[in-house]
């Protein structure tokens, strides 16, 4: 998972700060394709061959194992593009969390912004860092390490504070 | 302004931290020590087939039980301990040498590993049900399988355990090695071991469901009145081989591919060289993968196929020999004027190199159709497989222990120690599987209790060499065990010639290895 942000105000045109986080994708939804493509049609070689001997048991569990792989290759695919990017920039602070082909905003002020980083019981996922106010919170960096987590909470705190 | 905090160094511990871990370095780590264990238990079948031979005769058990033995014997190492060992070290090593936080499904991973001890519970609870543990060789021929008791069902059932065990560490493999490697780390820059294991995953992901259809179709033959492989009922043992081999060849090389990988990082390092043809050795590791597809049949060469049939299988085995003639000259002209030091694991490295490549030539003599007709089913067999597997893939983990042990526990490893087992392993490994090729050779067959007066002397230099091996390794556990408990502290680069991501990382790593991408020049 990789974070950019703009820290500093070098550039008057560029929002004060911003970052932008996502997780760290190396491979492209059209590599996904290839790939799945040229597994399904090793599958349909060696299933239909084994067929044509009898042996048509094999068909099943190529069909089953390609489904599986087809999934996590297509979820692959679908989540290559997700990011989150927070904004902070005169008294505004704006999120936009793109997951999938979902695009969802939310803008805040940044004098009333909170930043909140929850410890949970859940062994797997330790902590939550929440942006929000006025009773509405929205959960941004769940792609991120718990230590990302918590460095860039400590960081949206010192821009919120400045 | 609000916060909460919370304790990052913190993990879960006790036993829900090995139940419900998602960490790729816990599960390794379990893969590791399940691996051991099963080389222990599948060694101790060993001890005991070997005690048998000691003498001809029978002394010590009974024939049907010496079966059940070298079934168990071949399965349980195959699949409980070279498989999980290498996934062991592919779940420590791959996110670490590609700049991840982790695998790519860590949960996925957490039930891969989790899958495994029920299935090998399932497996070894066979010994104890009425008529016992299948008799019939790993191989699990048709119709001999179909005949045999309650036992082959559970070994069928772990099989379909460890199949989806296997399958679903492949994907996580594939995925987290396509999708997670740092900016700037090309395919062709990976680490060797990372490449082998990609090429080794696919293999899996391509010839796991072949099995599982193959034992499958044995299990309705037993119990559902389907004659797939009974001749009595129209169906074709002949066809059984075709596919059991179809799985079996390239499962050979996902035993010894990965073994390439850990090669292909101890020699540069120890040589103070960066791998000598580097494109090469990846080229020459997905030859060998696809050919693998190709050459099933040299197993069964005595079936009667057509001679077309066996001149296509020979020609391809024997084509084998030139991708994997490419990476021991590779890794010969690494070492060639480099600067060489002789630790542990690169003792563990060049003897794999001497010792796999007498076993490569082996094969060479049995890719030959009209020796075959000699070789098969003879002890030159059980030879020839042993330099593969055992100073092939075993070796080459012992070596990948000794090479990564400092980075995974952050204390030095006993030096003497590690040479004193390379030394008595290697030694007695000779002692052990060297006399096989001329029991086999003079005729002797193979999964026999009893054989004839000629073959005693040899029998017995063998089974000494056997139990000197066997008794060698538990020193190897006793390194282990007195590494993880203390010792000197390791720094990051354990080894000066080491290159590399993990390198980077304290010793031992952090929970996460790596927090913020890193970018690979």
């Amino acid at each position: 998972m990789t974070t950019r942000d703009n820290p500093g105000r070098m550039n008057e045109s560029k929002p004060e700060f911003w970052v932008v986080i996502h997780p760290n994708r190396s491979f492209s939804g059209r590599n996904v394709a290839c790939v799945l493509c040229a597994y399904v049609l090793i599958c349909v070689c060696i299933s239909t061959g084994f067929a044509l001997d009898g042996a048509w048991l094999v068909a099943p569990f190529m069909g089953l194992e390609a489904m599986i792989i087809g999934a996590v290759l297509l979820y692959v695919a679908y989540h290559a593009r997700d990011r989150e990017i927070v904004v902070i920039d005169g008294d505004r602070m704006e999120i936009v969390q793109i997951t999938g082909r979902a695009e969802h905003r939310v803008a805040l002020q940044r004098y009333w912004a909170r930043v909140r980083l929850e410890a949970q019981a859940d062994d797997w996922y330790p902590t939550r860092l929440l942006v929000g106010s006025h009773g509405r919170w929205v959960e941004i960096g769940a792609a991120l390490t718990d230590d990302g987590r918590t460095s860039l909470s400590k960081r949206l705190h010192s821009v919120l504070r400045a | 302004m609000a916060s909460a905090t919370a304790n990052h160094e913190e993990h879960p511990a006790g036993l829900k931290r090995w139940l419900f871990t998602t960490n790729h370095k816990d599960i390794g780590t379990m893969y590791l020590v399940l691996s051991l264990l099963m080389f222990f238990v599948a060694g101790s079948f060993a001890m005991v087939i070997r005690a048998e031979l000691y003498s001809p005769g029978m002394q010590i058990v009974q024939p049907y039980f010496f079966n059940e033995l070298t079934t168990m014997h071949g399965l349980v190492m195959i699949f409980g301990a070279i498989m999980p060992g290498f996934v062991g070290f592919a779940n420590w090593q791959i996110p670490m040498m590609i700049g991840a936080p982790d695998m790519a499904l860590p949960r996925l991973n957490n039930w891969s590993f989790w899958i495994l001890p029920f299935a090998f519970t399932l497996m070894l609870t066979s010994f104890f049900v009425p008529g016992g543990a299948p008799g019939t060789g790993w191989t699990m021929y048709a119709p001999l399988s179909i005949q045999a008791g309650i036992g082959m069902d559970f070994v069928i059932f772990s099989i379909h355990l460890l199949g989806i065990s296997s399958v679903l560490g492949a994907i996580n493999i594939i995925v987290t090695i396509l999708n997670m490697r740092a900016p700037g780390m090309t395919l062709m820059k990976m680490p060797m071991f990372v490449w082998t294991w990609l090429i080794t995953a696919f293999l899996l992901v391509a010839v796991m469901p072949v099995l599982a259809g193959t034992v499958t179709m044995t299990l309705a033959d037993r119990h559902f009145g389907t004659h797939f492989f009974d001749a009595g009922g129209g169906g074709d043992p002949v066809l059984y081989q075709h596919l059991f081999w179809f799985f079996g060849h390239p499962e050979v090389y996902i035993m010894i591919l990965p073994a390439f990988g850990i090669i292909s990082q101890i020699i540069p390092t120890f040589s103070r060289k960066p791998l000598f043809g580097y494109e090469s050795m990846v080229y020459a590791t997905a030859s060998i993968a696809f050919m693998s597809f190709i050459v099933w049949g040299h197993h069964m060469f005595t079936v009667g196929m057509p001679a077309a049939g066996e001149m296509f299988f020979m020609y391809t085995t024997m084509l084998i020999a030139v991708p994997t003639g490419v990476k021991i000259f590779n890794w010969v002209a690494t070492m060639w004027r480099g600067s060489l030091t002789f630790e542990t694991p690169m003792l563990f490295a060049v003897g794999f190199l001497v010792l796999f490549t007498i076993g490569g030539f082996s094969g060479l003599m049995l890719a030959i159709v009209p020796a075959d007709f000699q070789y098969h089913n003879t002890y030159f067999v059980v030879a020839h497989f042993h330099y593969v597997l055992f100073s092939g893939a075993a070796m080459a983990m012992m070596g990948g222990c000794y090479y990564w042990l400092p980075k995974w526990t952050g204390h030095m490893y006993n030096e003497t120690l590690g040479k004193w087992h390379f030394w008595l392993t290697t030694i007695f490994f000779n002692i052990t599987f060297f006399p096989m090729h001329f029991l086999g050779l003079a005729g002797m067959p193979r999964r026999v209790p009893d054989y004839a007066l000629q073959f005693t002397d040899l029998n017995r230099v063998a089974s000494i060499g056997a139990f000197g091996l066997g008794l060698s390794q538990l020193l190897w556990v006793y390194v282990i065990y007195q590494t993880v408990k203390g010792g000197r502290k390791a720094t990051s680069k354990v080894w000066d010639g080491a290159e590399g991501l993990e390198w980077t990382l304290t010793s031992p790593p952090p929970y996460h290895s790596f927090v913020t991408a890193p970018t690979v020049k």
